[in-house]
């Protein structure tokens, strides 16, 4: 057994972790991505699983899409705005070769702008009864560039996302066929999708934990808890504090 | 002819029984066949047993993950695979069984990649490509340090999603969904398989078939869902193309792997061409003749030509024993 190999493994073990911590603590050195305090709507809890302590809150987020079927589709989100994201949209929608080339584009990694009850939330709850009021509003590949675009940090949040593409035959509204296809975009995710609450805010958000999945057509009821939370220089969320709300605190201390 | 008398049998039998009992101290090897089931049942007993308790590592973990300060996170986490890979090193010197010193790794590297994973998720990271880098590093790192063949496979296969997640990004792809280009992996799969050509193990001569193995799997597995897939890759080769020219190429790979097994002795690779071939023929067969041809007869046929390849592979058998013999 040859020990220069397995120190060469014990130092990719430090230099990896090493690694991990610096570029957290340097993401943290400021939170140009954008500060907002996000309530219950917006930050889902866990499901109480066995007794894990773990808390990881998911960021439930929307657009304000083109059907009433289609979900995170935006009218935006066109062939110009594929094209400016970087995807290759130079074939036309009506060519034979159009759907096999659309359908192999790979999905990219790109800056999304998360706009917090705003316009797109406030025309979102008109059409149906969503919960949260953080919307996509637009997308861009330089972040630099979209801050000088949405300058109010404490509103709009820099963070980045997935954005996939594909050719478009019917109508999102009604399902109809369309008179000739068109190229439309979609937004899969945002990444990180989840933020992890640390001590001693945790133990606040515990007690509110249940073992129940809250369902998809949940109606929408008073929030429990707001959380601060800041985007930093490489745009990866943390939670800076977690404050329960007045029924919550109630709840808890009768408890 | 050497005549022994019996006293001088009852001799050489009693000298040859103290280096039997003295090979089998040395070597942990099992003579007898009592010996041999007593220790597969303590290598099943050792392998349940550390799979418990590494999940009740991972559990206790959890129930105290949100009451730790922040700076515990990274300390328990590296820690804790430092702690593995200490005991894997201390258990090799100390001339334990290689079979637990073998666990003792894949533990270590088990850990490790639970380590970043958990560690990336807690401090809310964006997922990096490179995170792979770092666990094919540990896993090719542990494999040359023990000499354990399963390592040097996870880390040669971890090193090629490395480098097809990186082409993803650099072509502003998102690096996750790199499985999509399946023809992303075939560069760093064809060089796996000419690594022995270019240095040979001596030392260690299996891990020339493991280099040779994962190449070869990883460039069928490639061809495979590129067939099917049919992403028009190169802009040449229009899509409807696509299909048949890389099954027929796999076909081709197949025999190729095939062929090159039986020069070599190697089983496991005339295994691994053996069944390419046999998968990319049926899926060839299927694309030509199932819209048309009445279904019992396509069965029949396929029925025909797998007790052809039985024949053929009876040969290649006795062709392999043929040449472990010579």
């Amino acid at each position: 057994m040859k020990s220069v190999w397995l120190l060469a493994a014990a130092v990719v073990v430090v230099v990896a972790n090493v690694w991990v911590v610096f570029t957290a603590r340097s993401n943290r050195a400021d939170a140009s991505g954008g500060t907002v305090e996000l309530t219950e709507r917006e930050l889902g809890l866990p499901v109480l699983m066995g007794d894990s302590t773990a808390m990881l809150l998911e960021l439930k987020w929307d657009a304000v899409s083109r059907g009433r079927h289609e979900q995170r589709a935006p009218e935006w989100l066109g062939a110009a705005k594929l094209s400016e994201l970087g995807f290759d949209c130079h074939v036309p929608a009506t060519s034979p070769d159009a759907r096999s080339h659309y359908s192999s584009l790979p999905s990219r990694l790109v800056y999304l702008v998360l706009e917090y009850d705003g316009e797109a939330a406030k025309k979102a709850s008109a059409v149906n009864s969503t919960r949260t009021r953080l919307y996509v509003v637009d997308a861009g590949e330089e972040a630099r560039l979209l801050r000088k675009r949405y300058p109010d940090n404490q509103r709009f949040v820099i963070t980045r996302g997935v954005v996939r593409v594909r050719l478009e035959e019917r109508d999102l509204q009604d399902g109809t066929p369309l008179p000739e296809p068109r190229v439309g975009g979609w937004i899969g995710s945002v990444v990180p999708d989840q933020v992890f609450v640390p001590q001693p805010f945790s133990q606040l958000l515990q007690p509110l934990r249940t073992h129940d999945v809250e369902p998809k057509e949940k109606p929408a009821s008073e929030p429990r808890f707001t959380a601060l939370v800041r985007w930093g220089k490489r745009y990866e969320p943390w939670v800076q504090s977690v404050r329960l709300l007045p029924e919550a605190e109630q709840g808890s201390k009768a408890r | 002819m050497l005549l022994l008398t019996a006293e001088q049998r009852s001799t050489l039998e009693a000298h040859l029984d103290r280096v039997l009992a003295d090979l089998t101290r040395q070597f942990a090897v099992d003579v007898s066949e009592s010996a041999k089931r007593i220790s597969w049942g303590m290598r099943l007993a050792t392998l349940l047993g550390g799979t418990a308790f590494g999940a009740a590592v991972v559990l206790f973990l959890h129930r105290i993950w949100g009451v730790l300060p922040a700076v515990a996170y990274p300390l328990i986490l590296t820690t804790g695979t430092l702690v593995l890979l200490a005991a894997t090193g201390f258990a090799a010197h100390r001339g334990v069984a290689r079979y637990y010193v073998s666990l003792l790794a894949l533990a270590a590297g088990v850990g490790f990649a639970l380590d970043l994973n958990a560690l990336e998720s807690t401090l809310n990271r964006i997922p990096s490509p490179h995170s792979l880098l770092a666990w094919a590093a540990m896993a090719l790192l542990m494999a040359y340090a023990c000499g354990i063949r399963l390592l040097l496979g996870a880390g040669l296969i971890l090193l090629c999603a490395y480098t097809a997640a990186l082409w993803m990004a650099c072509t502003g792809g998102y690096w996750v969904t790199f499985p999509e280009r399946a023809e992303y992996l075939i560069p760093s799969a064809t060089a796996l398989y000419a690594v022995p050509w270019l240095r040979a193990h001596r030392e260690q001569r299996d891990f020339d078939f493991v280099y040779r193995f994962c190449g070869g799997a990883l460039l069928l597995i490639s061809l495979m869902i590129l067939s099917k897939t049919g992403d028009p890759c190169c802009t040449f080769v229009p899509g409807k193309a696509l299909e048949p020219i890389c099954q027929i190429a796999g076909l081709g790979l197949s025999v190729g792997v095939v062929s090159h097994g039986l020069w070599l002795g190697r089983g496991g690779l005339v295994n691994l061409g053996a069944v390419g071939f046999v998968v990319f023929l049926f899926v060839r067969l299927h694309a030509w003749w199932w819209h048309w041809m009445p279904t019992y007869l396509f069965f029949f046929i396929l029925g025909a030509i797998a007790f052809l390849l039985l024949l053929v592979f009876k040969r290649m058998r006795t062709q392999l024993s043929e040449r472990a013999c010579g």
